[in-house]
């Protein structure tokens, strides 16, 4: 037997469920521009006819009606394997972006090709020698001369000084990206704390679901991750296998200054990343941190970081000093005032206080001796003693060319020969920063393909929930009729039953 | 595939900002002419450029040497054309005042011009190109040549040496092995060098050989215009330098020959390396303005269809 309001009942549900999908409806609008949010639906099912009761109430009529609708759940539309494969490709996109930015950084610190780079102010300072050699007795030449070699050591000193800066700012960038990762972890457990407790009773933590995926994305660009939900709702982050976050445990890292600075002795030294408390090195396999890392200490031709670029100016710097003091030291200056001719004299040096050693040179503190700074008639143009006491013989140019030979030597040990050095430095970088930046391009195409691939699935139409909110006023206005109609029904019913022949 | 509107203003944004990119490429192209913002934008190119530079600067240089060198011979092919004249005339006036029918009046007069020549000798033997003396061998700052006394005996002295004794020609002072033998050399080409010093000891010589000795022999020869067979003695001599003068001309005028065909390559090779260099670097404008303005029109139309996409929506057809 139906009870007398039953239709009422149903047509109540039907009208609170449209007004619900109405609400997630209006949700989802006003978070369709809502960063990682991932639209919602209303899931509904029809209920099963009242059965039941008790004793002659107990109706097991045939056509049974059902009693309305209810909500299953509130679910979010989310493919969790496009986040998996969108994450994993952040962690290169991420790696790669670092690695571009420092190497188009150093690209802009060498210059080239222009006329203010190591080439040009080589190439004019052999030039001025070459000038040197048909004019020794000129002191302004031998001034222009003193002037390209200060030229220079200063461009050497610019680029060391440029790249140990930006050595210091990716160390900076390490210490930033450890602590964004502590804060991103704590985050994640609360979050996972939660939506726990949330998800208890049954309904669907949709919204904080969102945050912490967001945060997650963000890590993924950081540092290689691995991660998983349990069949409990227990979400777990690794890196490299060692715990990150557990639910509600979580390990921090942090920064040691402690690592010794590849690009030479006596630098500061750059932090190391461990596990907070411990000795473990974090395995950093990826994201921003790899890239710092890489861009910080890559010291070899495979690897190439800012200490590889200023090894090799260090070793351009020393072969220069040494080559160019050796065939200096067999010349012989030329008398001036009270000076006689001396040979001997060192042209570049390390430290104007200490006596000459070539492998205490670098990109950092070649300079000129003073002998070269007191006064230009101390470069040592001539082959023999200049003889003061006949006429001056300052014109022999012989040391002054055996300099400008250098130029053409392709036997200089380490470096081989000046130019050709400085040009494969200036090639490596290149096809270095090129590849870095292929290699970033096409991380960028499929980070970008994945992204459209999830905002498609998970982001919100407007023409859809324009077509939903439709549908659901409509529902609403027709349970509202179903409701009038039962009301007239039971007015008839009520009021006007047995009133035959009144 | 299921189209979002946030995924759809998340391609927009994405391709009008690669064809942003595009654009400020080719303006970037433009407005600095040159193709090359960061060596990592053509790693192959950059080399080739690099190269095309250091071996422009090398080839400038030994071209600018090659410029100084050759005004250097020119300047010594002077010297020494003058220096022939003087021997051509002294010739002329010792053959004539070795003339048996001159008195010795006749000879004083000659005498004098020939006193005339010694001095134009002096000044052409300390001749000088840009300040720097062209016989002086590595002496480039003072005048090798001079004539100073010593013990009441007049010589030539080069650069502090005594060379010839005018007064007493008898007695020649002993010239230490190695004078005159410094040269000075330009690098002209790579590994190439080229002697462009000219001794003023192998060009007028020591002792009674010297032209200015010979010169001051005839002088006082004539001077005391008695003996013809003292001054006929000259007329051999100065035949003999004259000879020498034009040996010295000829070797000159070779140099000069071979400095002239290596200019003409090193300014072929000039041209070559520019062409290399601005072949990497330069932009071709014709083409950088039409790829400009291709990506100018993707890029107005990626603007104007973005406009279209995101603005309606089934909200602005509701009632």
């Amino acid at each position: 037997m139906r009870s007398t309001f039953y239709g009422l009942e149903i047509a109540r549900k039907g009208l609170f469920i449209s007004q619900k999908g109405l609400d997630v409806t209006g949700h989802n609008i006003a978070n369709a521009n809502t960063p990682g949010y991932t639209r919602q639906r209303l899931v509904t099912s029809s209920l099963e006819p009242a059965t039941g009761g008790y004793g002659q109430f107990t109706y097991t009529a045939k056509g049974q009606v059902g009693s309305g609708v209810t909500i299953q759940e509130l679910s979010q539309i989310r493919d969790k394997f496009i986040d998996m494969q969108y994450r994993k490709e952040n962690t290169g996109l991420g790696e790669w972006m670092t690695r571009t930015d420092a190497l188009q950084y150093i690209e802009a610190i060498f210059r080239e090709p222009s006329e203010a780079g190591l080439n040009a102010v080589l190439a004019d300072f052999f030039t001025d020698i070459q000038e040197m050699a048909k004019n020794p007795e000129s002191k302004e030449i031998r001034a222009l001369v003193r002037q390209d070699a200060i030229k220079l050591t200063e461009t050497l000193h610019h680029y060391y000084d440029q790249l140990i800066q930006l050595q210091r700012e990716q160390d900076t960038a390490i210490e930033i990206t450890v602590n964004r990762i502590n804060e991103i972890i704590r985050n994640v457990k609360d979050l996972n704390e939660q939506i726990f407790r949330f998800e208890l009773g049954g309904d669907k933590a949709n919204d904080l679901r969102d945050k912490r995926n967001l945060l997650v994305d963000e890590l993924s660009g950081l540092i290689k991750i691995e991660y998983y939900e349990t069949s409990d709702n227990k979400f777990r982050i690794d890196i490299n296998g060692m715990v990150l976050v557990d639910h509600n445990v979580y390990n921090e890292l942090e920064t040691r200054k402690d690592v010794q600075n590849p690009a030479g002795e006596g630098l500061d030294f750059l932090s190391s990343i461990k596990w907070k408390g411990t000795n473990i090195d974090v395995a950093v396999n990826g994201g921003k941190l790899k890239g710092y890392l890489d861009n910080r200490d890559g010291a070899t031709n495979d690897r190439m970081g800012i200490p590889y670029f200023i090894q090799q100016l260090n070793s351009f710097a020393r072969a220069l000093a040494e080559e160019f003091n050796r065939v200096h030291k067999d010349g012989w200056t030329l008398p001036e005032g009270e000076n006689e001719s001396r040979t001997g004299i060192e042209f570049f040096t390390h430290d104007r206080g200490q006596a000459f050693d070539p492998s205490k040179i670098t990109a950092k503190n070649i300079t000129l001796t003073q002998d070269i700074l007191d006064s230009v008639y101390n470069i040592a143009a001539s082959g023999q003693e200049v003889d003061k006491t006949q006429p001056d013989k300052q014109g022999d140019n012989a040391i002054a060319l055996e300099l400008a030979r250098l130029r053409d030597r392709k036997d200089l040990p380490g470096i081989g020969n000046f130019e050709d050095f400085t040009k494969k430095l200036i090639a490596d970088l290149a096809v270095e920063s090129s590849h870095s930046q292929k290699m970033l391009e096409g991380q960028q195409i499929l980070a970008d393909s994945l992204n459209t691939n999830r905002l498609s699935i998970s982001g919100v139409s407007l023409d859809e929930e324009m077509t939903m909110m439709i549908q659901y006023q409509h529902a609403y206005a027709a349970a509202a009729r179903t409701i009038s109609v039962m009301d007239e029904a039971l007015d008839i019913l009520i009021n006007r039953t047995g009133l035959v022949g009144r | 595939m299921r189209v979002t509107n946030s995924m759809m203003i998340s391609q927009l944004m994405n391709n009008i900002n690669r064809n942003l990119k595009r654009m400020e490429n080719y303006q970037y192209q433009l407005a600095t002419g040159t193709k090359l913002k960061r060596p990592s934008q053509d790693p192959v190119g950059i080399t080739r450029s690099l190269q095309a530079r250091t071996e422009l600067s090398k080839v400038q240089q030994y071209r600018r040497n090659v410029e100084d060198a050759q005004a250097w011979l020119t300047q010594t092919e002077t010297a020494l054309t003058e220096m022939n004249s003087l021997v051509v005339r002294a010739y002329e006036l010792a053959v004539d005042g070795a003339n048996g029918d001159k008195t010795p009046e006749d000879r004083q007069a000659i005498a004098r011009e020939v006193e005339q020549l010694m001095h134009q000798l002096l000044e052409a033997s300390n001749a000088s190109y840009a300040g720097r003396q062209i016989f002086g061998g590595y002496n480039t700052t003072e005048k090798p040549f001079e004539i100073r006394m010593e013990d009441d005996q007049s010589f030539l002295w080069y650069n502090g040496i005594k060379i010839a004794n005018l007064t007493d020609p008898t007695s020649q002072p002993a010239v230490p092995a190695g004078v005159g033998s410094e040269r000075i050399e330009y690098e002209i080409g790579s590994g190439i060098f080229m002697d462009i010093s000219m001794s003023g000891i192998d060009v007028l010589g020591t002792g009674n050989d010297n032209i200015y000795a010979v010169f001051h022999e005839l002088y006082e020869a004539l001077m005391d215009g008695t003996d013809s067979d003292r001054i006929d003695e000259s007329v051999g001599k100065l035949q003999f330098q004259q000879q020498e003068i034009l040996s010295h001309l000829a070797e000159v005028g070779g140099k000069t020959n071979r400095l002239s065909l290596i200019k003409t390559r090193l300014e072929m090779d000039e041209m070559n390396y520019t062409e290399i260099k601005s072949h990497v670097e330069d932009v071709d404008h014709e083409q950088v303005i039409m790829e400009f303005l291709m990506a100018e029109m993707v890029y107005r139309s990626s603007l104007s269809v973005g406009a279209r996409i995101i603005q309606p929506t089934l909200l602005d057809f509701l009632r």
